[in-house]
């Protein structure tokens, strides 16, 4: 069940995310709404719509990131606005890796940074988020937004 | 090498020769060809130059869609599933299927319903034009094609939509009225004929009567969900006059209070309705613009 979240809940998810990432998110344009999905986790929707209660909802604003065991882990979107402000929790990463990324791949890294999730950033380009794990970014890109792969340009 | 419409279908062949006349074989070896693919750029989350840079750093060539600003025509043999693609900076869309948003001139404080809204092209051009201000509805029936639509809707950083799985007839029953309503209607997809010619094998006037019975349910509820001086824009993709112009004559015939409004679009060549009463609306051919066919209506609420 999805449902609007407190003043009080959204100025911790705030704090949280601008805690972790060292941005400065400021959510004064947006509605927030949580699904509690048990084993996926909370997710987070941000809505800059008028309610209207008269309707069914099937879905709501867009997906902005999911709160699981504790962390939250932005979506692509959600890493988008997140990361305009970001100064920390940051990978850069190249052309061809962030094609990598974004076909589904996991990629490797050089230098050594503490484990969990980071945004990102190819050029100027945010492409989403990946988890950290040893020298290994995991790749949590949805299976609905990777590029196909018969298609690659390297 | 163009399509043998008479050994695809003779019905079709019959009811469009009458329907174009002398300009019959120009609308065929239209249809016959693949459109050049065209991208919208999202100014949601890219803008035009960057999308422009990103299409040459790639060697393509493209060009201006004339009538709309965000859109451009690209190279037909470029891949346009790119992770830019991916990332939403810009969405595939028909060159033609531009226009009806264009027509609806969504504003920043608008409350508007898209109600058969998947795959969501339209959907996400008209948040872009409201910069995710305002509040669209956004209605689809078939669960697949919502998901469809919400995987659009989040590629292209929508914020501003709410999405209902609903049956599009009967819609007003919700009690909830709108600045202004799109109904891009299912129809026998004529348009489509250069990428899908089985649009045309499958056509038949039992198949049209039948899907212009579905759109008049849907007009009918557009119609109602409008607040007074509201606007609908109506579209389909498709040629038969069943589809188009008799459906605006049977809103007309229906809603005293409903009135035809002239539609301009620059740099766009369009043909008027083909009947008395819905001269006001519009005809797109392929011959005319490199497009789809495309029919388009913009009525007012209580004019």
């Amino acid at each position: 069940m999805r449902r609007l979240m407190t003043g009080e809940e959204v100025l911790e998810l705030v704090r949280k995310i601008n805690l972790e990432f060292g941005s400065d998110f400021n959510p004064a344009e947006f509605k927030f709404f949580i699904k509690d999905e048990k084993k996926k986790g909370k997710k987070i929707f941000i809505y800059s719509g008028e309610e209207i209660p008269k309707i069914p909802i099937e879905w709501i604003g867009f997906h902005f990131g999911t709160i699981h065991d504790d962390k939250f882990i932005p979506s692509i979107e959600g890493a988008q606005i997140i990361g305009r402000t970001a100064t920390m929790r940051i990978l850069d990463i190249d052309k061809k890796e962030a094609i990598d990324v974004m076909s589904g791949f996991d990629i490797g890294v050089t230098e050594e940074k503490p484990a969990g999730c980071y945004i990102l950033k190819s050029g100027e380009d945010i492409i989403g988020v990946g988890k950290l794990e040893g020298k290994k970014i995991i790749n949590i890109i949805p299976k609905s937004r990777r590029i196909s792969r018969q298609f690659r340009r390297i | 090498m163009g399509l043998n419409i008479g050994k695809l279908n003779k019905e079709f062949e019959g009811y469009h020769k009458k329907l174009f006349g002398r300009n019959y074989d120009k609308f065929i070896s239209s249809i016959s060809k693949p459109q050049k693919k065209s991208i919208r750029v999202n100014t949601l989350k890219a803008t035009k130059d960057t999308i422009e840079d990103f299409l040459r750093s790639n060697n393509v060539t493209f060009s201006q869609i004339p009538w709309c600003d965000e859109g451009l025509r690209v190279d037909s043999d470029f891949e346009l599933d790119t992770v830019e693609h991916q990332l939403g900076y810009y969405y595939i869309q028909t060159s033609s299927s531009m226009i009806p948003p264009l027509i609806l001139e969504p504003t920043s404080t608008d409350k508007i319903l898209d109600l058969t809204a998947a795959p969501g092209s339209k959907t996400t051009q008209i948040a872009q034009y409201m910069g995710n201000k305002g509040t669209i509805v956004a209605n689809e029936g078939s669960y697949v094609r919502v998901r469809a639509l919400v995987i659009n809707l989040q590629r292209c950083g929508v914020s501003n939509t709410i999405v209902t799985r609903q049956d599009g007839c009967g819609y007003e029953k919700f009690g909830e009225r709108f600045d202004k309503v799109l109904l891009d209607a299912p129809c026998s997809d004529i348009g489509t004929a250069g990428k899908n010619p089985d649009v045309i094998r499958r056509w038949s006037l039992d198949r049209v009567k039948r899907l212009s019975n579905l759109q008049k349910k849907l007009i009918s509820s557009a119609y109602e969900c409008l607040r007074d001086s509201g606007i609908l824009v109506y579209s389909t993709c498709t040629t038969s006059r069943e589809e188009n112009e008799g459906i605006i004559e049977f809103l007309l015939d229906r809603y005293d209070d409903a009135k035809i409004e002239e539609i301009k679009i620059k740099n766009l060549k369009t043909r008027m309705g083909i009947t008395d009463l819905t001269r006001n609306c519009i005809r797109i051919l392929p011959q005319d613009n490199d497009t789809e066919s495309y029919f388009i209506a913009r009525i007012r609420k209580n004019a």
